[in-house]
Parts: structure tokens; sequence; C-alpha cells
């Protein structure tokens, strides 16, 4: 039928952007994990240096900070891919592309929450004039913007839930 | 469902074999074999034009409807 053929062209599409994509998303990471290991150690690549910076300024805890959002975002980033790879191999809405998806947003939701909560729990308190601990909490819009996003990919979870449910029926009728 | 697929008879009367059919349509075997078994949740209009085309004959030479008949418990497919 003109419409399967339509589904399966539609389907090698879908496949071959996933798997670009998934390229791509490894090979941005990939020069991203690079530089921070780089810049995180004080080594140089060829004559530049890469210089860590964090605006916890120059605290030990800005380095654990960091590793932390490396860490988490590196979790995420393998179940995206996964999840692309999934897509790839022909399999669109199956419980397993969802399932990896579902990890991707739960890890990343991680990410933000930590990189959110984290500066404020790990900056030292600062002795004021009067001689009492201020703990400076800092709200950056950035990191609010981020959970919100990561959590729209959970409504994006249920929606791919639902195409699922849609494409097992559609697959009943021939 | 009340809903019967004839289909199998259709296909003695005019004498085409069910891979035949399949082929000639564009549909798999094993989809026209849940077809015709009735086990299948619809049929799109393309595919009953093509099936009727080839077999020539009518949407109604292939679908029957017999109502339940009360205090029987419909099959579930």
């Amino acid at each position: 039928m003109s419409t399967n053929a339509e589904n399966d062209s539609s389907n090698a599409a879908t496949a071959r952007t996933a798997a670009r994509l998934r390229i791509g998303i490894l090979a941005v990471f990939g020069v991203i994990l690079l530089l921070y290991v780089v810049g995180r150690l004080g080594l140089h690549i060829g004559s530049a240096g890469v210089l860590f910076r964090s605006h916890l300024g120059a605290q030990p805890s800005a380095g654990y900070l960091g590793d932390g959002i490396m860490l988490l975002l590196a979790v995420a980033i393998y179940w995206l891919t996964a999840a692309l790879k999934s897509i790839a191999n022909g399999g669109l809405f199956t419980r397993q592309t969802i399932r990896q998806f579902r990890h991707f947003a739960l890890w990343l939701l991680g990410m933000a929450l930590y990189s959110f909560i984290a500066p404020m729990l790990l900056g030292r308190p600062q002795l004021g004039k009067d001689m009492h601990h201020r703990v400076m909490i800092a709200l950056d819009l950035k990191d609010l913007l981020l959970i919100g996003i990561t959590g729209l990919l959970f409504l994006v979870t249920r929606l791919l839930e639902r195409a699922g449910e849609i494409e097992q029926e559609n697959r009943e009728i021939v | 469902m009340p809903i019967i697929v004839r289909l199998d008879v259709m296909l003695a009367l005019r004498k085409v074999r069910s891979k035949e059919l399949a082929s000639d349509i564009g549909i798999t075997e094993a989809n026209l074999s849940l077809l015709k078994s009735g086990k299948v949740k619809g049929i799109r209009f393309a595919t009953l034009e093509a099936i009727c085309e080839r077999l020539e004959c009518q949407p109604g030479d292939l679908l029957e409807y017999q109502p339940a008949q009360a205090g029987t418990e419909p099959p579930r497919s």
C-alpha cells in the first residue's frame, strides 16, 4: 500500500537523522569533555592554555561543582545517544526508546537541579563586618530556564508513550 | 466484533490464492491472514479498494454484519 511505503520512507529518513544527530552529539560532547579535562588539569593544547573558571571563584569546591555537572551531563548524554541509536535502528516509539529518553530527561533534570542548588551549598560562608556568617544565594535565570526545559522533556516522554500506543493501534489496521 | 470478514469465501469463489492477492494489493501475507481471520482492528479504504478491484467484488461481499445475540458474549479479538 502507498501509505505503508510513505511511512517506511519517513521512518528511514527519521532513522538517518537520528544517526547523524547521535554522531554530532557525541563529537560535540567529546570536545567539551576534552576541553574540560584539559582546563581542569591546567594542561595546554599545543601552545594554547585552557582556563578553568567558575562563578564560585577560586574555591576548591568550584572544581567539584564542575566535576559533578560534567558527570551528570555525561550520564544524560549517554542515555540520549542510546535513545538516538534505538531510533536509528528503527525503534521510533518502542518501550526501549521511551525508557532511554526518560532516563535522559531524569539525568538532565538532576544536572539542572545540581547546578542550581550545589553552588548555594558549596559556597563558603563569608564573615561580614558585624562578625556574622553570611551565605550568598545567587539565582541564575539560565539555571531556572534549564530546569523548566528539562521538566518539559518529561511531557515529551508522555507524548512518545501515546505515540507508541497509536503506532500499535495503527499496526492492527491493515 | 459483529463484523464478519468473508474474504476467504471470495478468494475461493474467484480461485485466487492468498499469496497472490497479498502480492497484487501490496500487503504482507501475515496481514492478509490476520484480515481473513478477522483479527484486525480495522481495514483501510485503500486496502478494501485494492481487494475489491482485484477480486471484482463489492465491499459488502467481503464484510458482513452479524448482530451479537442477546446473552452471548462477543468473541474477544
